[in-house]
């Protein structure tokens, strides 16, 4: 028996089946419509709700365009500089970039993770060409696919802080 | 051992490599004994990689540290099943589980049942061997699971405590074994294009893979969403993270291809479409790796910043260059065999569906892509805020979840019969009451009345379907007809059926985004401490020590207005060896909403400091997501061999035959 495989492809078209008939551009239209108010939708959700995202040194680098405005800001906890209140709604540290650090004050609930030397991004309003008032912290968790070195890890084993009280 | 491993992986490599050529040489040249070298060297190189990921396995159970992988992800401590966990949260290991994944899905493809009559297996399965081998070489070249540690250190680094939770031992395995499971609609769908068999055979191939694929995905997007809400900490369960959007991505186009599939499948139509989407479905997920080890994002999952990233850019390039030839080639004849059945036939509210699946899959796109394309747009780098994504979902949201209510009571090629469209008004009628009585109760947002509504549709439409085919069984009792029409229609009633799952799920996001309450105190042992309409008291602060870690949890004793009295023991764990807290939230879950506390810290021994949040409907999200994957399951079991029998005695012959003359069955059956 002939299989329809070895028909030539062109035979299973029906005639005239390339055009989608009446309800083409009924339901081109409808598509268009769906897709300009989503797109418009989109940009004015884009507009309303935006930030720069900069590294430390850029940040400080163009701070004097930047008071006031809402930023995110990338760069590495100094260490020695990590200050938590015992409630964990705020926290106060300085960030590192290669060559310039930026106070940072936080208010609100501090994640788990934030340690010195982890690279963390901070999100708020820059309040001077030095300091950063924060409402935001997002850290990385530093064991997925990237690890720290098991060295690092031994070498640092013995308790030096206790536990959170 | 770890030479050992090295060697076993090289084997691996090059068989797969070898499996690959031979098996689309194979089918190219119609050669059978290179057909069959290439199913032997496919089997060594799976045998090969088995043997790898024992290896790796028995090493990090065993803590032998001389695996660098080992070292860098276990430790002494920890217990087996994190430390056998460890497999798949590094990168080398994750890669290996999935190239291991997708060598188990060429053995599936090679010699399932389902898959024997079809002309495109040999082609398939080589195409799948291709990817094996380029996952492969990622791991032989970037990534090797198998490295000596340089000085076997006495303890590990061991795994991050964030990690070291129930949803974590299960939620990345699925998620890969679902990228490897879409690995196959991609390579029928090339075979397919290459060959130039695009008839409906590979679409009818392609079902169980994409729709078991899609369950697994969405499963595993659910088992991450529930790690985020449970160890995170912070309330919420998902963040537009770029890792989420990632593995969104491809759900949103998979489930595009599932209804397209359908739609080709029966009526011809969406022909050029489903490819596109088996393709572009794959390369997504090659996407959303590509986001997790570039390192071009800060988020809140950890990103890798090795060159590995780049190659999957390379690969989807590849992909993109590849199949847009192969489509360019066949244009002539993917043109649809027949035209639309009108606006209100179900083919076209596919359409309509895809395309608020595709705007959702374009906002989530763009929103992980902000930060580059910015870049490269305006050269400076900008992140989209939460408004972007609302302001572009919900109306999009809202138009699926109404195409999803009304598919019960529409038919391919024709608009809905009478009965249909009384049906119809009568369901547009429980909708507009729902609507109603949401508005005279007063305090809801019109997002609540939206989804309460289309809720109100999709049930009405759902039982009203069901009644419509039950009622063309009769004389037959009503009882038995409705089994009969569940039965006989088991996998039309079970589609519709997760289209109801996930509704509820809209109804647990709704809920949970726009009425999700959060206040912050500090209490004292003993006194009652009264927010919104519960008392909330703190009887106690225990602190343990346990060999890993210290634990220190606060007893509360929790009552509200109108409900019984429960205990919830929020805890903080120090965590000695990784030196780092982790918050343990502590849930009481129930239909209307979950009651959820977080403990930030205890200044002494008489107060604890602590955040409550309540977030309603939060189990309708859970429920209705476990429901659309269970119902998929249940779609895909396959048909009862009287089924199958009756179609094989058909006088057409071939797996497209047995299609129609099944669908034909369906048809009589369905109307």
């Amino acid at each position: 028996m002939t299989s329809l495989h070895e028909l030539p492809q062109r035979m299973s078209v029906m005639p005239g089946a390339s055009r989608v008939g009446g309800t083409g551009p009924k339901l081109a239209l409808a598509c268009g419509v769906i897709v300009s108010v989503t797109i418009y939708l989109a940009s004015v959700g884009a507009n309303a709700d935006w930030q720069y995202y900069l590294t430390t040194d850029e940040c400080l680098n163009q701070a004097d365009t930047l008071i006031g405005d809402r930023l995110r800001v990338s760069g590495k906890i100094a260490t020695g500089t990590l200050l938590v209140a015992g409630d964990r709604r705020s926290a106060t540290f300085q960030l590192v970039g290669q060559e310039r650090t930026l106070a940072v004050t936080s208010v609100g609930l501090v994640p788990d993770n934030l340690l010195e030397d982890r690279e963390v991004v901070v999100e708020g309003r820059l309040e001077n060409s030095q300091s950063l008032q924060a409402d935001k912290l997002i850290t990385r968790c530093a064991s997925k696919y990237e690890s720290r070195a098991a060295t690092d890890i031994v070498a640092n084993s013995t308790e030096r802080a206790g536990p959170r009280r | 051992m770890t030479t050992l491993g090295e060697l076993l992986l090289l084997c691996a490599f090059v068989a797969s490599g070898y499996a690959a050529f031979a098996a689309l040489a194979a089918d190219r040249l119609r050669h059978g004994t290179l057909a069959r070298s290439a199913d032997v060297a496919a089997m060594g190189g799976l045998c090969a990689l088995t043997g790898v990921m024992f290896v790796l396995g028995w090493a990090l159970v065993a803590k032998d540290f001389r695996f660098a992988y080992v070292a860098q992800y276990s430790s002494q401590l920890l217990p087996w099943h994190y430390s056998l966990s460890a497999l798949w949260v590094g990168q080398a290991g994750s890669l290996l589980l999935w190239a291991w994944l997708v060598g188990i899905c060429w053995l599936v493809c090679r010699f399932a049942a389902f898959m024997r009559a079809s002309e495109l297996r040999g082609a398939t399965c080589g195409y799948v061997a291709a990817y094996l081998t380029f996952l492969l070489a990622v791991l032989v070249f970037g990534a090797d699971p198998m490295a000596a540690s340089a000085e076997a250190p006495r303890e590990g680094a061991g795994l991050s405590p964030l990690l070291q939770h129930p949803a974590m031992l299960i939620h990345p395995p699925i998620v890969f074994l679902a990228y490897a499971l879409w690995t196959v609609p991609c390579a029928l769908a090339l075979a397919a294009l290459a060959q130039g068999r695009l008839q409906e055979e590979w679409l009818e191939q392609a079902r169980p893979w994409a729709l078991c694929a899609w369950a697994v995905l969405g499963g595993g997007i659910l088992l991450g969403a529930d790690w985020a809400y449970e160890e995170l900490g912070w309330g919420g369960y998902w963040g537009w993270d770029p890792v989420e959007n990632g593995s969104l991505i491809p759900w949103l186009t998979g489930t595009s291809l599932i209804h397209a599939g359908m739609a080709c499948r029966h009526r011809g139509v969406m022909r050029k479409t489903t490819f596109v989407l088996a393709i572009a479905t794959f390369g997504l997920c090659n996407f959303a790796t590509f986001l997790t080890r570039s390192g071009i994002f800060s988020s809140l999952h950890a990103f890798s910043r090795s060159p590995l990233g780049w190659m999957f850019l390379v690969l989807m390039f590849a992909l993109a260059v590849g199949g847009g030839t192969l489509m360019f080639l066949q244009r002539q004849n993917l043109a649809p065999r027949r035209p639309f059945g009108g606006i209100w036939a179900r083919e076209s509210l596919i359409v309509i569906a895809s395309l608020a699946l595709w705007l959702l899959a374009g906002v989530a796109f763009i929103g992980a892509l902000a930060v580059p394309l910015s870049d490269l747009l305006i050269g400076r780098k900008v992140v989209i805020g939460q408004a972007f994504y609302n302001n572009a979902l919900i109306p999009t949201g809202l138009l699926l979840l109404l195409t999803t209510a009304l598919a019960p009571l529409t038919r391919w090629g024709k608009p809905p019969s009478a009965r249909q469209w009384r049906m119809l008004r009568y369901a547009f009628a429980v909708a507009v009451v729902v609507a109603v009585v949401a508005g005279v109760r007063g305090g809801l947002h019109p997002l609540e009345i939206g989804v309460a509504s289309c809720a109100g549709l999709a049930a009405a439409a759902f039982f009203g379907g069901l009644l419509l085919d039950v009622r063309r069984r009769t004389p037959s009792p009503f009882w038995q007809a409705a089994w009969q029409t569940l039965r006989v229609g088991r996998r039309q009633h079970a589609a519709f059926v997760a289209h109801l799952g996930i509704v509820c799920l809209a109804i647990g996001i709704a809920g949970s985004s726009l009425r999700s309450r959060q206040h912050s105190a500090t209490l004292h042992i003993g006194q009652p401490y009264q927010w919104e309409e519960t008392t909330i008291r703190l009887i106690g602060l225990q602190q343990h020590r346990r060999a890993d870690k210290l634990v220190v949890d606060a007893e509360l004793l929790v009552t509200p207005a109108n409900a019984s009295p429960f205990t919830l023991r929020p805890a903080q764990h120090w965590h000695r060896l990784q030196r780092e807290w982790t918050t343990e939230v502590a849930i009481h879950s129930t239909w209307s909403g979950d009651f959820y506390a977080i403990l930030h810290g205890n200044d002494d021994t008489e107060q604890a400091s602590l955040t409550f949040v309540v977030n309603p409907l939060m189990r309708w999200l859970w429920g209705g997501g476990i429901l659309a994957v269970a119902a998929a399951f249940v779609a895909l079991w396959p048909q009862r061999r009287r089924v199958a029998q009756s179609a094989s005695s058909s006088p057409l012959r071939g797996p497209h035959f047995r299609f129609l003359a099944r669908r034909r069955q369906t048809e009589t059956t369905h109307g």
